[in-house]
């Protein structure tokens, strides 16, 4: 991220028609971008369709930006708006928390036997995600993986704070309720094998 | 056994009080069904929270750049379409006005257009033999077109040149603008 002088220059060089001043914020905003697209989409393919479009309408809308807004909360709203859309219109696969064909950006990672238990609990949440509607799942996503706080939410989705508390509690709700099913069956299952080999 | 308010308690750790978080502790310990909600949701959101960063693949800007410049040229084509469409119409509907009014109002003017020409191509075939057969067969041709007409096509000639031009100019005048 830019600091702050930086990015409010490039702000008003690209509301000036500045387009060098626009690649510069594109630069410095594909990640958060491009990650939102990916943990709404699941794949990487329509997280960079979804984020080059993003972008694109960023870029459309720069004159109607309001400075005193928070440039991240109104670049990350185009994107979930854009994806929220995108979903409900052709309500494809839910994400893969697990990242597979982009590469991580983490530094040192957990044990292999560590990250094969927590890929197989990754792709169980991925499993119960795609169970929420669009609008809950960014607002899991905005909460927990950006940690952005209920305010900001709101600004982020167009949505009120109690809005996103209720949208948030039920998520929750159904995520609990949606894991533990998830799991009595896996333990079933793996019952089921056990027996099968004695 | 009850489990309300604490199931709801579970999903609101943000907002409960002290006296609250104390007493969902204590039903925790004793209700086995909350118990596992309760790690369940912790076990759901610690794996969100936990979730590796990713990044697009190098060039992303440089895509950007390309999409970009592909859109602006899209949208300069269709403008460019819909301009023309809209000056073709223009042209045709103002050559079909026109061209009707001077044929119903102006006939002794273009009858005196029409002579001037035919002057025109009485000099121009006495050059040569070549020259005065076109010449015979163009007189011949135009004589055997309506008045109006001819008036109407030389006007939205005349006109079609100028706007398209004109278009050219003003397509050509605008910046490329470039990252």
């Amino acid at each position: 991220m830019p600091n702050l002088e930086r990015e409010a220059a490039w702000i008003a060089q690209a509301q000036k028609g500045d387009d060098r001043a626009f690649g510069n914020l594109v630069e410095a905003y594909q990640i958060p971008v491009y990650n939102l697209c990916y943990r709404m989409l699941g794949t990487a393919g329509d997280a960079e369709d979804a984020s080059q479009e993003a972008f694109l309408r960023a870029y459309r809308n720069m004159k109607r930006y309001d400075s005193n807004r928070n440039f991240t909360t109104w670049i990350l709203s185009i994107a979930s708006h854009y994806c929220i859309d995108l979903l409900r219109k052709r309500r494809i696969k839910w994400l893969s928390i697990e990242n597979d064909e982009a590469g991580p950006l983490a530094e040192a990672g957990p044990s292999p036997e560590a990250t094969a238990v927590m890929s197989e609990k990754q792709a169980a949440v991925q499993t119960v995600l795609k169970e929420l509607a669009p609008v809950d799942r960014s607002v899991v996503v905005l909460k927990y993986w950006y940690d952005m706080s209920y305010e900001e939410i709101a600004g982020t989705l167009s949505l009120t704070e109690s809005a996103v508390k209720s949208r948030l509690h039920r998520a929750r709700r159904d995520l609990a309720k949606n894991w533990m099913t998830a799991e009595k069956a896996t333990s079933v299952r793996g019952l089921r094998d056990e027996a099968s080999a004695i | 056994m009850k489990h309300q308010p604490f199931e709801a308690w579970i999903f609101e750790e943000d907002s409960l009080g002290e006296v609250e978080q104390r007493d969902l502790a204590a039903h925790l310990a004793d209700c086995g069904v909350c118990r596992s909600l309760f790690e369940a949701d912790r076990n759901v959101i610690g794996i969100v929270q936990r979730a590796e960063s990713v990044a697009p693949a190098p060039g992303f800007r440089g895509r950007f750049e390309f999409r970009l410049e592909e859109q602006r040229r899209t949208r300069r084509l269709v403008q460019g379409l819909i301009i023309t469409a809209i000056i073709l119409a223009i042209l045709v509907a103002t050559s079909l006005l026109v061209g009707g009014f001077l044929f119903t109002r102006y006939v002794p003017f273009t009858r005196a257009v029409t002579g001037l020409g035919q002057i025109l191509i009485q000099v121009v075939v006495q050059v040569g033999l070549m020259v005065k057969i076109l010449g015979l067969v163009a007189g011949a041709f135009l004589k055997s077109l309506p008045q109006a007409s001819l008036f109407a096509a030389s006007i939205a000639g005349v006109g079609l040149t100028s706007l398209w031009l004109f278009s050219i100019y003003r397509v050509s005048s605008q910046p490329v603008r470039r990252f």
